[in-house]
């Protein structure tokens, strides 16, 4: 099953950044979330990273191993690297796309 | 536990508390953030990802659904109550003459013995008991002659509100409507159209058994720490 992620809504964004956060190694909620921040330039609040958290996990694109005191880390699934290579195929054609409508390059 | 983590279910809770609590003493929440929280703990009831764990499953003396069926029930007849004895027509005596308050003692026995068949559990809280015997104490007393019965009106009543605040703290937000109509039903009056204040608490009572019904696992507090 490669369930694509725009199924899951206004999760859908927020879980792509949380793959490409994982897709670096196993990483904790705080983490990601300083990780997305750095990558986006915008955090991801703690309601929406749980959320998207929950829906991977169940999903079996994540993982979560176990916990080091509080902090739990997850990491990418072999379902969840597949899912995400599907997701990141689709943005050069949609960035080249975008930018010869505006005029420009990919530079 | 930061108070916004309480409005999330039980089941998210024992998954993510310790994660989250972690994350937010590391990163105090701004009110962004808090507004964030909020609406993830409306998505994990609406959505929920997280599954109960088994030993969540009802162990108390009633069934869930059996205490549904009697919140339910008694919601109705608290709402019945109310509108009859609200639109009766004034007696002689300028009061209003019906069996309106009839009605709704009916309501107040019966969503009495549902709370207390609820909280009777190994894992209710001892204050979740305490507040569904005092129920029950208090709904006896109502079948006292008048003006005894005034007592356990408002006996029920406060033991109502601390019933909905104890549900509502494990994050059963139905149990904040409990508590509100609980307080609004304070000013019943069987004498004018203030025996309206009644249906507030029936509407309340039928969402905490729409609830109950719905999930079907137990809506016992957890006695603290847990």
């Amino acid at each position: 099953m490669n369930e694509p992620l725009s199924q899951l809504g206004r999760f859908a964004e927020p879980s792509l950044y949380i793959l490409v956060s994982l897709s670096g190694g196993p990483r904790h909620g705080y983490a990601i979330m300083t990780d997305v921040e750095e990558m986006t330039g915008s955090p991801l609040g703690p309601g929406t990273l749980y959320g998207a958290l929950a829906r991977l996990e169940r999903r079996g694109l994540i993982e979560a191993l176990e916990p080091e005191d509080r902090r739990r880390p997850y990491r990418l699934t072999a379902l969840g690297a597949t899912t995400l290579r599907a997701q990141l195929a689709h943005l050069p054609g949609f960035l080249r796309t975008g930018l010869e409508r505006l005029g420009g390059d990919l530079g | 536990m930061n108070g916004l983590l309480r409005l999330y279910p039980a089941a998210w809770r024992d998954r993510y508390l310790d994660e989250v609590s972690d994350l937010l003493a590391e990163r105090p929440p701004s009110l962004r953030d808090r507004f964030d929280l909020v609406a993830g703990a409306a998505d994990a009831w609406i959505h929920p990802q997280v599954a109960a764990k088994p030993s969540e499953e009802d162990e108390s003396i009633m069934r869930p659904v059996g205490a549904a069926a009697l919140f339910v029930i008694g919601g109705v007849l608290w709402i019945a109550g109310g509108v009859v004895q609200a639109t009766a027509p004034y007696g002689v005596e300028g009061y209003k003459e019906s069996n309106g308050v009839m009605i709704v003692i009916a309501g107040v026995l019966l969503t009495a013995v549902g709370a207390v068949g609820r909280a009777w559990s190994a894992h209710a809280s001892p204050a979740f008991r305490r507040c569904a015997k005092a129920m029950l104490g208090f709904a006896l007393v109502m079948l006292a002659p008048w003006p005894i019965l005034i007592i356990g009106f408002y006996g029920y009543v406060v033991a109502v509100v601390g019933f909905g605040l104890l549900l509502a703290g494990s994050g059963r937000l139905a149990g904040l409507l409990l508590a509100i109509g609980a307080l609004v039903a304070t000013s019943f009056n069987t004498e004018n159209t203030m025996a309206f204040a009644a249906v507030p608490l029936g509407l309340a009572w039928i969402a905490v058994g729409a609830v109950g019904a719905v999930r079907r696992r137990s809506m016992n507090p957890a006695p603290a720490g847990t």
